[in-house]
């Protein structure tokens, strides 16, 4: 199915909305295949998630339900690399969600820009007393949005697919970059810091 | 972030400067959004205000054509240019510029592979080639030919070349590998230097030196030209390949390993560039600190024996690498194995003695073999927000200068609070010591911290006899200064031939301390 850029546009206001909530329910496990079915044609937004014990299968089968294209990222392997930076350079116009530790998200950021407008940056980390500190720099918007979930949200998988949903928002280029810091319980893992992402010309 | 202006340019003017470069390359490879663009060539590993490198606009060429055009217009307006390729020169200052309002002249849509020559091992990039592209066209052409690429693969080949950056190959060396350039002056006019200054030459990437004075070097590390093309020659790929590691168990025994390698590495035993590697590098691209330690303040004792005993590292760690045909490694090795075993405590390992898991063994083992990663990437998971800046003097390869070199440093900045994480590259005569100051940084003090400590390491080694080959954008001028015999000699030579080939000033201006006329009273 061939979608131009502004029905697209038009797609995605009609959408966001009843989208963001897709996410926690299909971690959860509740089916939403049939709803997913829908946006996977439509859609078809990127994830570079780095592999991570403490993400797990979970995390690609809940974001590959939402019907979103889910790439392995990582360091260690020119091939893989490679194959991330044919992802990118073929996306045209799709949004793109990466979570992963800190050196490989920079790592991919300076992939991105300046040809790709980081709406928002996430930094994740684990605080002395079982807390988990969110640091947000980016747009109002899905800011708010992604900060509504925290709570719900156990692990970085759960997180991954949350993130996933929130390429599908709407974002205006002209507003200013804001920063928020937020505390949750715990997540298991490592630091991680997370993205959001849309090419220059769609934001 | 607010927009700022090209030194000595006002708005308007700027305006009419913007509006010339898009003509030029198109509205889509001028950069002016300071919110959503320019951040991209910020420094994000700087330990003083990003304001003091904030450039006021990026412009991107496709050709030489467009170059040329560019630096018309820079010229017109004596508008300061700052040349990067890949921009990925972090812990030297990535792609930030050395002063704000500069634009950044970003070459990385130059990235064509103009030529693989097998028979002869070479091959031809432009500006924008990284070492994932080169490898991987190599691969796809189903070429025998390796690359030497340093250790973030995403680095470019010709920018890591001309800022004198090394790989772990036998061809580690890039500048003495590199032959044939093509290099484009501040006015316009195209030079092949060599053998490539003569028309239809057959030999421009085979033999380095031409007829008269050989100028190549001295447009690396300098803004006397923007290098728009080289030949750099690669390895064949040999008939073996055996990577070993060697552990050490003491402190101590860095001069030992050092005055023990050095007769093997000036007999070509070893031909690679061989590293000596302090046991938190090798840490740090596997765990973090406070997988181990939250205390503050340099790791003590105890944790680093945990963390020896737990990764099988040793507190000094040598990794090298045979080639060529299995007797032949198997004659050599015998040679190497016997030399380090004089050292109590060595222990051997090849590539079968080492876990799968083993990240540190796994991306050394790659990168002798030219294959390109990013793995190194993770020591900046060491602490929360990690950043790097790497100092890096040169040693001569002795045990007494290694062990003076490291105590220099561990020293310091084990009294300003950090952890040392360092390791030697060994040359063909000297060794590179890089030391990995990692910093947090989002935490200003500690930002301060690690600016003053890196200032004070200058000074130390230079009093000492020990000069840096390399550095981060903010200590240009600095160590510039300390490269001073004979009344700073070499540095009014340099501005002698800036001021020739590039009146206008618009070139890199301050680059390795070289600052055009007009700016040399203002220089930060």
């Amino acid at each position: 199915m061939s979608i131009t850029l502004s029905s697209r546009r038009t797609f995605l206001q009609a959408t966001v909305r009843g989208g963001a909530a897709l996410p926690l329910l299909t971690s959860l496990g509740v089916a939403t295949n049939a709803i997913a079915s829908d946006l996977t044609e439509t859609e078809n937004s990127l994830c570079l998630f780095e592999a991570d014990a403490a993400m797990g299968a979970d995390m690609a089968a809940g974001v590959r339900q939402i019907g979103l294209a889910y790439q392995t990222v990582t360091l260690d392997d020119a091939a893989g690399w490679s194959a991330m930076l044919d992802t990118l350079e073929s996306a045209r116009g799709r949004s793109l969600a990466v979570l992963g530790r800190p050196a490989t998200v920079f790592a991919v950021r300076g992939m991105l820009e300046p040809t790709w407008r980081v709406v928002l940056e996430g930094r994740h980390s684990r605080q002395v007393g079982s807390q988990m500190r969110h640091e947000f720099t980016g747009l109002d918007a899905p800011m708010k949005q992604l900060a509504g979930w925290l709570d719900r949200v156990r692990d970085p998988a759960q997180y991954a697919v949350v993130l996933a949903s929130m390429t599908r928002g709407e974002f205006s280029a002209d507003a200013e970059r804001k920063t928020l810091d937020l505390n949750s319980h715990v997540w298991p893992g490592s630091d991680l810091v997370s993205l959001l992402a849309w090419p220059k010309g769609v934001v | 972030m607010e927009s700022v202006l090209p030194p000595g340019i006002k708005r308007e003017q700027f305006a009419a400067l913007l509006a010339d470069l898009k003509k030029v390359v198109g509205r889509e490879f001028v950069f002016t959004d300071t919110q959503w663009e320019l951040p991209a060539y910020n420094d994000a590993y700087l330990t003083t205000p990003a304001e003091l490198h904030q450039p006021s606009a990026a412009v991107a060429p496709a050709n030489v054509e467009e170059l040329q055009r560019v630096l018309e217009v820079a010229r017109h307006y004596k508008a300061p240019l700052w040349t990067i390729s890949t921009g990925k020169n972090f812990a030297y200052g990535g792609p930030a510029p050395r002063k704000a309002g500069y634009i950044v002249l970003d070459l990385k849509r130059m990235n064509r592979i103009l030529e693989v020559n097998e028979k002869h091992g070479y091959a031809v990039v432009e500006p924008g080639v990284s070492y994932m592209d080169l490898y991987r066209h190599l691969q796809k052409i189903g070429s025998k030919l390796w690359v030497d690429c340093a250790a973030p693969g995403w680095g470019g080949v010709l920018p890591n070349m001309t800022e004198h950056g090394v790989g772990y190959t036998p061809y580690g060396d890039h500048v003495t590998m590199q032959c044939g350039m093509e290099v484009m002056l501040a006015d316009g006019t195209l030079v092949q230097t060599g053998m490539g200054a003569l028309p239809g030459s057959q030999t421009n990437h085979l033999y380095k030196y031409g007829l008269g004075p050989s100028v190549d070097g001295l447009f690396t590390q300098s803004n006397f030209g923007v290098v728009t093309k080289v030949g750099m020659w690669l390895m064949p790929e040999p008939p073996g390949y055996r990577p070993y590691m060697i552990t050490f168990e003491k402190e101590s025994d860095l001069h030992a390993i050092t005055e023990v390698l050095r007769p093997l590495k000036v007999n070509m035993l070893i031909p690679a560039v061989a590293m000596t590697v302090e046991m938190l590098w090798e840490a740090a691209v596997q765990i973090t600190r406070r997988d181990y330690y939250t205390g503050k303040g340099p790791i003590p004792d105890s944790v680093r024996k945990k963390m020896r005993s737990d990764l099988k590292i040793g507190a000094w760690n040598f990794y090298g690498a045979l080639y060529g045909p299995p007797p032949m490694m198997d004659n050599t090795w015998e040679v190497i194995h016997d030399a380090f075993a004089s050292i109590p405590g060595a222990k051997f390992y090849f590539d079968e003695d080492r876990s799968k898991d083993d990240v540190a063994w796994q991306y050394r083992k790659k990168l002798g073999a030219g294959i390109p990663n990013m793995t190194e990437y993770n020591v900046m998971n060491w602490i929360p927000n990690g950043a790097h800046i790497d100092f890096s003097p040169i040693s001569p390869v002795t045990g007494a200068d290694a062990t003076k070199q490291y105590e220099l440093i561990r020293d310091r900045c084990n009294k300003a609070g950090f952890d040392y994480c360092g390791e030697f590259a060994v040359g063909w005569r000297d060794m590179h010591h890089i030391f990995c100051l990692t910093f947090d940084r989002n935490d200003a003090k500690q930002k301060a911290r690690a600016n003053k400590l890196f200032g004070d390491l200058v000074d130390a080694a230079a009093a000492a006899g020990y000069g840096e080959y390399r550095t981060h954008v903010d200590f240009m001028d600095r160590i510039a200064g300390t490269y001073n015999w004979n009344d700073s000699a070499l540095l009014r030579m340099h501005e002698k031939v800036k001021d020739v080939v590039d009146p206008s000033g618009i070139l890199s201006p301050g680059k390795m301390g070289i600052w055009p006329k007009s700016m040399r009273k203002g220089k930060a």
